[in-house]
């Protein structure tokens, strides 16, 4: 089986070869290397992504990547080899484009799923919407980027060395947006997604999903954004569950000439009935990275931009479990049913001497001790991470 | 659209002292395909490198000596979309990424022309470079130029 899917891979590749335009080609390779350091220990990751890109014809573009991930302690090392966007994109009419292959996706709430999927999606400008339509299989992704885990059987998928592929599903996602919204809204959209577990079996999972999002403006400075997702997962072997999800963010364009901003950040989502089911795993922290599930976030931050090379931010979190589901972790208090599990600080630093290099330091500390949910004597978490990243 | 009026206004400057009113400018917007010598005639005095008057002869002379073109190149033959963003970058001294530093040469210069998004739209760096382009390139340097770059 992965040697067809594989093979269904290169063929794709060998029949797209000819229509690459003789000489409208270009290429190169990015580099990246990202040294963390935690209270677990150190790691080392290295990574190269090849990438080529031509022309086809007059109104096509061809752009294949590959992942090379090196990933080492020291002591053990993973290597990971990969397809990374890797996708044929047509545009037969101004406003329209078509698109084959491996492409990134993210859902417009942050609550279903973000990541490279393959598939094919449509993108249009329908009377007065903005509009795509997709349909995206999830069985030829490799299972560690995709983090696709909503049923026992694929969390015992994940755990399975043998295993390559992340759990065959596929997600039909059909988007619509306004695109001239009415003066007191700068954005309105809906999106509806479906998710149906190709597994088999007696362990399966399919989820719905709608969505709608709207954005406010206040004056030049001020902008808020809303978010809300209905979820309806049916279990095989149980009755249907709907969940919902909600966001708002507020952001505030400071009227300073360092091009500041400060926002605040609010997000919950069901936990009961096993928990909004989310389909990529959608880390809420940096230093603790629950899912979304039954948790209830609340972010402030700050953004500054003193130079056109020179960029930091800072942001606290604080997290809240709802009384049912909500993370899993070792060192939580299995007597305490304290919603308030903690805080996390985060500061990153972006420094881009040049336009092919950019450098990233980021620190870190999560203070499990400032909630009751977690063990009395839980150390905090800390992470300091820096990554460097040059193109050639 | 301020970058294109900037560019049309230089351009129109140029055609004006040669009396041939507008008729340059609608050559080269017409122009599918710009040589090597049309885009050296407009790239250099736009840097205020040779004279608007200049001739496309001689600009083609002035950018091949200075390296900036490619050795032997055919002053009739269509440039190249990445051998333009050299052009343009070494006519205006424009700092390169890390890679140009090291490697002059057009395929960085591309590179950077597309970061810093003077080159937009569908791409390659072995395009011809159609004149409406051209132009929208150039207007782009020249409004940054303008805005303090």
């Amino acid at each position: 089986m992965k040697t067809h899917r594989g093979n269904a891979v290169i063929a794709l590749a060998l029949l797209l070869i000819p229509a690459v335009s003789a000489g409208a080609s270009d290429f190169g390779l990015a580099l990246t290397l990202v040294p963390k350091v935690s209270q677990e220990g150190f790691t080392l990751t290295v990574m190269a992504n090849p990438w080529f890109s031509a022309l086809l014809g007059e109104n096509g573009e061809l752009y294949l990547s590959g992942i090379v991930k090196l990933e080492t302690t020291f002591q053990s090392a993973t290597l990971l080899l990969d397809l990374g966007r890797s996708q044929v994109k047509l545009r037969p009419s101004p406003g329209t484009s078509w698109e084959f292959g491996r492409m990134p996706f993210a859902d417009e709430s942050g609550f279903v799923a973000s990541g490279l999927m393959d598939g094919a999606r449509w993108t249009g400008s329908p009377g007065p919407l903005g509009a795509s339509a997709g349909l995206f299989y999830t069985g030829l992704l490799n299972k560690k980027s995709a983090e696709i885990v909503l049923t026992a059987a694929d969390g015992a998928d994940l755990l399975d060395a043998d295993r390559f592929f992340a759990p065959p599903r596929l997600l039909a996602v059909l988007s619509g947006g306004l695109r001239n919204p009415p003066a007191f809204l700068s954005r309105l959209s809906a999106q509806a997604v479906g998710q149906f577990d190709l597994r088999g079996g007696s362990d399966t999972l399919h989820s719905q999903y709608l969505t709608l999002t709207a954005g406010i403006p206040a004056g030049a400075a001020l902008a808020f954004e809303l978010s809300a997702a209905a979820a309806l997962a049916e279990p095989s072997g149980s009755d249907p569950a709907f969940h919902a999800a909600g966001a708002l963010q507020v952001s505030w364009d400071l009227p300073t000439a360092l091009k500041d901003q400060a926002y605040l950040g609010l997000r919950a989502a069901t936990g009961a009935d096993r928990g909004f089911p989310n389909i990529t795993s959608l880390e809420q922290g940096r230093v603790f990275t629950p899912g979304p599930a039954g948790l209830a976030t609340a972010r402030l931050g700050y953004r500054v931009r003193p130079s056109a090379v020179l960029g930091a931010e800072a942001q606290a979190v604080g997290f809240l479990r709802f009384p049912d589901g909500g993370p899993a972790d070792a060192e939580l208090d299995p007597g305490s049913d304290s919603p308030w599990l903690g805080a996390e600080l985060y500061t990153t630093v972006t420094w881009t001497p040049f336009s092919d290099l950019s450098v990233l330091w980021g620190a870190g500390v999560f203070l499990p001790a400032s909630g009751g949910a977690f063990l009395p004597d839980t150390p905090a978490r800390w992470l300091l991470s820096a990554a460097a990243v040059l193109s050639l | 659209m301020k970058n294109v009026i900037l560019v049309l206004f230089f351009m129109a400057s140029a055609a004006g002292i040669h009396a041939q009113p507008a008729k340059e400018v609608d050559l080269l917007l017409a122009d599918p395909q710009v040589s090597y010598a049309r885009a050296a005639r407009y790239v250099l005095p736009a840097a205020d490198i040779l004279p608007v008057s200049t001739s496309e002869a001689d600009a083609f002379k002035a950018a091949l000596e200075k390296g900036w073109l490619p050795e032997g190149a055919d002053p009739a033959s269509p440039i190249r979309l990445d051998e333009s963003a050299y052009l343009v970058m070494s006519a205006f001294s424009l700092r390169g990424g890390l890679l140009y530093r090291l490697f002059p040469g057009p395929r960085y210069a591309y590179r950077e022309l597309v970061y810093k998004q003077y080159i937009q739209g569908r791409r390659d760096p072995a395009q011809p470079v159609p004149g409406e382009r051209l132009v929208r390139i150039l207007g782009r340097v020249l409004d940054a130029k303008g805005g303090g770059e």
